[in-house]
């Protein structure tokens, strides 16, 4: 009994700290991203739509949200496309790697919370 | 770390992208496999709480003909199902560690499981009282990785 009990402690114990590591804390969300341009890849797929655009000469991987919650916010397929501009507001990983995650997206006219 | 090549096939198959695709196919597959996690892990804790010693009112033989059904269900729901939704994100699945970690312990919870069947099931029925302390460590151990498993699988979205 207690046996189990202390090796669930150590198991959650663990799960803790993966979980500190990582998830929104992954990202910045002290510092607020602004990237305007054209769409260079989409990527228009569950779990996450996922977009590419430049910044400072850098591809950015631009993490959007689950297709059924766009839609429901009333971001549609069609206004996103590639070559198309847009602008995301996000925040960019911590561990240094080109990658955003969009908390709003404003593209064909529309502005659309994602979080 | 450098993709490997059967991740990039599978994830740009047909099938991957089906998943992926549409707005509803991919959380309708999560749903199932949450659904059948559900069962798995509340069936086989049950019997392994049966097994330590736990409301001996009712027979050993009788809570495992009661669960392991529903945990059989649910495990042939969440294997294809979590292949399914691997498929879907392939690549950058088979590169996060907690992914191999939870399938490791899957395959070991299994193992463990027909290993208990071989070596117990003749005995349920004669356990009134007691069972055999190795089948009790097996219970534990099977506690640990069914609570495991679902953690690890929640938290691979984190890493
Ligand atoms: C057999 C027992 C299994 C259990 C208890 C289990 C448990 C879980 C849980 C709790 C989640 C989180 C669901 C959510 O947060 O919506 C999950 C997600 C997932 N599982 Fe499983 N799973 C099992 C089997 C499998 C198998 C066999 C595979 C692959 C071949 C798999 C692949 C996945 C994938 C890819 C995800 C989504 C991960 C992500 O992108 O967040 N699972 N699983």
């Amino acid at each position: 009994m207690k046996q189990w009990i202390l090796g669930l402690l150590g198991a959650f114990a663990l799960a803790g700290i993966a979980a500190a590591h990582h998830g929104w804390g992954s990202y910045d969300d002290k510092k607020l991203i602004k990237v305007e341009g054209p769409v260079v890849v989409l990527k228009y797929q569950n779990p996450h739509a996922e977009i590419v655009m430049n910044r400072d000469g850098k591809k950015w991987e631009i993490v959007l949200a689950p297709l059924s919650r766009m839609e429901a916010r009333g971001l549609k397929r069609e206004d996103i496309e590639v070559g198309k501009p847009v602008t995301v507001e996000g925040y960019a990983r911590k561990d240094g790697t080109p990658e955003i995650r969009a908390e709003r997206v404003i593209a064909n006219g529309k502005t659309v919370e994602l979080r | 770390m450098q993709a490997a090549h059967w991740a990039q096939v599978l994830q740009d198959s047909g099938f991957a992208a089906a998943i992926r695709g549409g707005a509803f196919v991919y959380p309708f597959v999560n749903i199932l496999h949450v659904l059948a996690v559900g069962l798995i892990v509340g069936s086989i804790v049950a019997l392994d709480f049966r097994v330590l010693g736990f409301a001996r009112i009712v027979s050993v033989e009788g809570a495992s003909r009661l669960l392991t059904p529903f945990a059989v269900a649910g495990l042939l729901i969440a294997i294809p199902s979590g292949f399914a939704l691997f498929a879907a994100d392939a690549v950058s699945l088979s590169q996060n560690k907690l992914m191999w970690i939870k399938l490791a312990l899957i395959a070991l919870g299994i193992a463990n499981a027909l290993l208990f069947r071989k070596l117990w099931n003749p005995h349920l029925g004669a356990w009134e009282r007691h069972a055999t302390t190795l089948a009790k460590s097996q219970a534990l151990l099977s506690i640990l990785i069914w609570l495991s498993v679902p953690s690890l699988g929640r938290l691979i979205a984190y890493l």
